[in-house]
């Protein structure tokens, strides 16, 4: 295939794993505020969108760093960056379709491993690194994130004391408002870099920029404006598992969940270690939960949530490493027919998730199976003044 | 293991996390409680509303040079 054409079809799908990154991830910062109804929820993504567009401009210091130390440099090539985006654009849709909050970097990541292990060999990743900067920032950072936030809705609620003084609740929703920001902001400065990385390193590769040059105005603007348009989305489904089915949510919980993460995501920024913003967000809402007396933590959601993240790299790696096997040549056959495919499956997908659409509308009407099964069993078995005994009995708990 | 985390990072991103996250959270308690105290209808006291503005401020001022601090990275 021509060089231009296939760097087109690159930068189309970055852009589409910016676009669904932002989607799958309006949960980390929003989540918490719609379910408290600090916000609305169109109110809500709409903030998180402009903010998302805000923070992809403040810096585009990582924006180099995405594969750095992974895989090797000099195996990079457009049909590997290919491969690796559409293993990450297909598990962000799997895991948002069941309503899983995951890692887009992770997938990203995982999907760039997956074809370079298929096009270069095992000598071109780097096992040390991926432990290093994948596997353990991976498994430490939502520990650390629901530790802080258990301990700071713990204190909120001894100090504020919602169910003694009226009224703290209204001021903790304000308070969501600035926290929920905040970590929108970090979310569009972190996570947009990424994409403009991963445009840059296809650049790069096709000779088109210098080794280590800074992404284009034209890449930093495309992504910018591509994460915040997924963000606006919503990717509700996400954000009713957040808000919603791991742990109910109240305005203190919310700020305290959503100012820790806010915490961790940018100290370890500062710090230099590569942390994903899903995990901190999940990590805190998680420990919001544990951190206030009688909150129910549903665990089998929290289960899933965590198979989801064992699963992300992997499994976004092997689809990587199936498509890579088929485009590795940079045929335009080959090409043409995965994109194809790809295309396919995506709508695919969608048209699947339209069968329970979860929307801004519907996102709150959650209840919980087992809180429905107690209202049922709690519930007369025929209304007063019918017939009694096990036949209407049967009748009044069908209707 | 050493060669895989840094424990000198880690533990400044703990201890700093921690600070920030329930410090902030509590000073913002202690504000939303001064300004709730007051019966409902009635607006708080001087003293309370001092108290809640210091403690807003506080809690902005760590906001603000935390993201100083990243951005300026």
């Amino acid at each position: 295939m021509h060089d231009t054409t296939l760097l087109v079809i690159v930068v189309m799908a970055a852009l589409t794993f910016d676009f669904t990154n932002g989607f799958h991830d309006t949960a980390n910062a929003m989540a918490t505020s719609i379910a408290t109804g600090a916000l609305k929820p169109k109110a809500a993504v709409a903030l998180s969108a402009v903010l998302n567009l805000v923070g992809a401009f403040l810096s585009v210091k990582v924006a180099a760093t995405i594969a750095s130390g992974i895989v090797s440099s000099s195996a990079i090539s457009l049909p590997i960056v290919f491969a690796g985006l559409l293993g990450a654009i297909a598990w962000n849709i799997a895991t948002w379709s069941l309503g899983l909050p995951s890692s887009s970097s992770h997938a990203l990541i995982g999907g760039v491993i997956g074809a370079t292990l298929v096009s270069a060999g095992h000598s071109a990743v780097h096992g040390h690194s991926i432990v290093a900067k994948v596997v353990i920032p991976a498994v430490l950072s939502p520990i650390v994130a629901g530790l802080v936030a258990a301990l700071a809705t713990r204190i909120a609620y001894r100090i504020a004391d919602p169910v003694g003084v009226p009224g703290t609740n209204r001021w903790f929703r304000y308070g969501q408002l600035a926290s929920a920001a905040l970590v929108s902001l970090a979310h569009g400065t972190n996570d947009a870099q990424k994409t403009m990385g991963v445009i840059t390193l296809a650049l790069i590769a096709d000779r088109r920029l210098g080794a280590n040059a800074d992404p284009p105005w034209w890449v930093i603007i495309a992504c910018a404006v591509a994460i915040s348009a997924g963000t606006y989305l919503g990717g509700w489904r996400v954000v009713r598992t957040m808000g919603h089915r791991l742990t109910h949510i109240e305005p203190p919980q919310g700020f305290a969940a959503q100012t820790s993460a806010a915490a961790v995501l940018l100290t370890a920024t500062q710090g230099g270690l590569p942390l994903s913003t899903t995990h901190i967000t999940s990590g805190a809402v998680l420990g919001s939960g544990l951190g206030k007396k009688s909150a129910v933590i549903r665990w089998g959601v929290a289960r899933s949530m965590v198979i989801a993240w064992v699963l992300t790299l992997p499994a976004a790696g092997l689809v990587a490493a199936g498509l890579g096997f088929i485009v590795d040549d940079g045929g335009t056959v080959q090409i043409g027919v995965v994109t194809g495919c790809s295309v396919v499956a995506l709508l695919a997908v969608w048209l699947w998730s339209r069968r329970s659409p979860v929307t801004a509308k519907n996102v709150n009407d959650y209840v919980d199976p087992a809180d429905r099964a107690i209202d049922d069993a709690e519930r007369p078995l025929v209304e007063p003044g019918h017939l009694t005994g096990p036949v209407a009995g049967a009748t009044g708990a069908s209707t | 293991m050493s060669s895989y985390v840094d424990f000198a990072v880690l533990r400044n991103v703990v201890i700093v996390a921690l600070v920030a996250g329930v410090g902030i959270t509590a000073v913002f308690s202690v504000a939303a409680r001064a300004l709730s105290a007051a019966q409902e209808g009635t607006r708080p006291a001087t003293g309370q509303r001092v108290l809640a503005g210091a403690c807003l401020a506080v809690a902005a001022a760590v906001v603000a040079v935390g993201l100083w601090a990243v951005l300026a990275k």
